[in-house]
């Protein structure tokens, strides 16, 4: 497949199709897990298959060059190791399904969450990019990976850029002073907001960060990434599952 | 503060030495070796508190510092290994390793600048680091086991190490989430495929993939050849993971990569 395809096209899996996609399969599985075929994925062979194949796939990220590793990543190799993962996951937590097993159920849901979101959701992520140079005009054209202009309905403007130092001169903190304005269906309105590292900010549905400065100039990035939710709900469930098994050991055969 | 490094590991080390030999000595678990060990790591301990107040930053940044963590956790978790399993052995080990990280640390200490630099300053940074190297050294003594178990394997044994490997893998699958969350935060992504986050996945399956065959299984030679293996394994991922990947051609434009000075 990889050989006749080349790499997966994630552009064409955007919402609603990976919505489609993903529900349609787990629904499938659901349906079918007594048949005897499904019933052969839902064993644990197959799940120490899928950490197997990740293991191997991401081994070969561990010594490849950036390149190789960026486009590996989006192989069908990767993605089909994922895909099995996926699969075991819900049969197994089918399977399982009993309080008694909570903790259990809470590490493997979290993850087939975390997975599922990180997967599908990656054709939905929108990055757009632009340098900001002080004393500048506000700006409403940014840029996405491939160069691209796409033009927003607000405005930009870096009207502050202050670097701190420690007495040893190594910088101590950065920040930008960003303002938007809403330049959309004549409602005029105006938003100063701070950027640092670690403190993202958020506009209009967007999350902005700073990403790198110089003098007198620096490069933010907005983004859109609708599954993030269910990503980091995915993360504290999976949180939840490592804290209950650490106290409380179920026993799941 | 590393000026005085070493009076206050070479203090600990003697208090590690000599609840190593009176464990070894002693029938059954002995209180003299629990307690010699436990004022062995509070004297590290006041060295760490001292060291960051000092600092007025948390210790966590360098090599050197991430080190010092480590000798204070393995000594921990082998005290622990020690009174749940009653391995006797296990104190030697934990003392020789502490003591390999403790002259690590007087005679290079990698001392860089109290500055700690605006991506680090986050409320992630202690709990991701800390119960990181917490899960790190628990590895370490599931390490050594399986080392013991390839001339010698037994059931008991394998118990044990499973124990650990259930601990340790709570605590690695904190410390990789608490890093996801933080790296939302400062990156924009949960996960990027960084040469560091690569390797702590490899860890991280590893370890799964030995609880999974762990799961109902009878005792079998080959499978059993198999386990210890996959422990070993996944410790070398590990190592990777921890500082391994700074020698690596890939990792030079690491996200994780922090002291470049």
């Amino acid at each position: 497949m990889q050989l006749v395809f080349g790499n997966a096209n994630v552009v064409f899996f955007k919402m609603p199709l990976n919505i489609a996609i993903i529900s349609f399969w787990l629904i499938f599985l659901t349906f079918f897990r007594k048949s005897e075929i499904i019933k052969k994925l839902s064993g644990k062979g197959v799940g120490i298959t899928a950490i197997i194949f990740i293991i191997a796939c991401s081994l070969i990220l561990g010594f490849a060059s950036e390149q190789f590793s960026a486009n590996f990543t989006k192989s069908w190799i990767m993605i089909g190791s994922i895909l099995l993962m996926i699969t075991s996951l819900w049969l197994v937590i089918l399977r399982k399904l009993s309080l008694k097993n909570a903790g259990f159920l809470l590490s493997h849901f979290g993850l087939l969450l975390v997975l599922i979101s990180a997967l599908f959701g990656s054709a939905d992520i929108e990055k757009l990019r632009t340098k900001l140079n002080k004393d500048d005009v506000p700006t409403s054209i940014l840029y996405n990976a491939n160069g691209v202009p796409t033009s927003l309905n607000f405005n930009i403007l870096l009207s502050n850029f202050l670097v701190e130092y420690y007495p040893n001169g190594s910088p101590l903190r950065y920040m930008a002073t960003i303002t938007l304005s809403n330049t959309a269906n004549n409602n005029y309105s105006k938003t100063t907001v701070e950027l640092e590292v670690n403190h993202p900010a958020h506009y209009k549905g967007y999350d902005i960060y700073l990403i790198s400065y110089g003098e007198g100039y620096c490069i933010i990035e907005l983004q859109k990434q609708p599954w993030k939710y269910p990503l980091a709900t995915g993360i504290v469930i999976m949180l939840a599952g490592a804290i209950f098994m650490f106290i409380k050991k179920d026993n799941v055969e | 503060m590393w000026n005085e490094f070493y009076i206050f590991g070479c203090v600990a080390l003697l208090f590690w030495l000599i609840g190593a030999i009176v464990a070894l000595k002693a029938k059954g678990v002995s209180k003299q070796a629990v307690w010699s060990t436990i004022i062995g790591e509070i004297i590290l301990l006041i060295f760490i508190i001292w060291l960051w107040v000092n600092l007025q930053r948390p210790p966590l940044k360098t090599m050197g510092e991430t080190r010092l963590w480590y000798a204070f956790f393995m000594g921990i978790a082998s005290v622990i290994t020690y009174i749940k399993w009653k391995y006797k052995w296990i104190l030697s080990f934990s003392t020789l390793l502490g003591g390999v990280f403790i002259a690590l640390n007087i005679f290079k200490p990698e001392i860089h600048n109290q500055a700690l630099m605006p991506a680090l300053q986050s409320i992630w940074f202690i709990p991701h680091v800390t119960i990181y190297m917490f899960s790190y050294s628990i590895f370490g003594c599931a390490f050594i086991m399986a080392l013991a178990s390839f001339t010698k394997s037994s059931e008991s044994k394998f118990k044990a190490i499973d124990g650990m490997v259930n601990t340790g893998i709570a605590c690695l699958t904190i410390g990789m989430l608490l890093g996801a969350l933080w790296a939302k935060e400062a990156w924009g992504e949960y996960w990027s495929w960084d040469p560091k986050e690569t390797w702590a996945v490899i860890t991280w399956f590893g370890y799964l993939l030995y609880i999974h065959i762990r799961l109902g299984h009878k005792q079998q030679k080959y499978k059993n050849a198999i386990l210890l293996l996959i422990i070993v394994f996944s410790f070398a991922a590990l190592q990777m993971c921890w500082w391994g990947v700074n020698y690596l051609p890939s990792a030079k434009n690491s996200v994780h990569s922090y002291i470049r000075q």
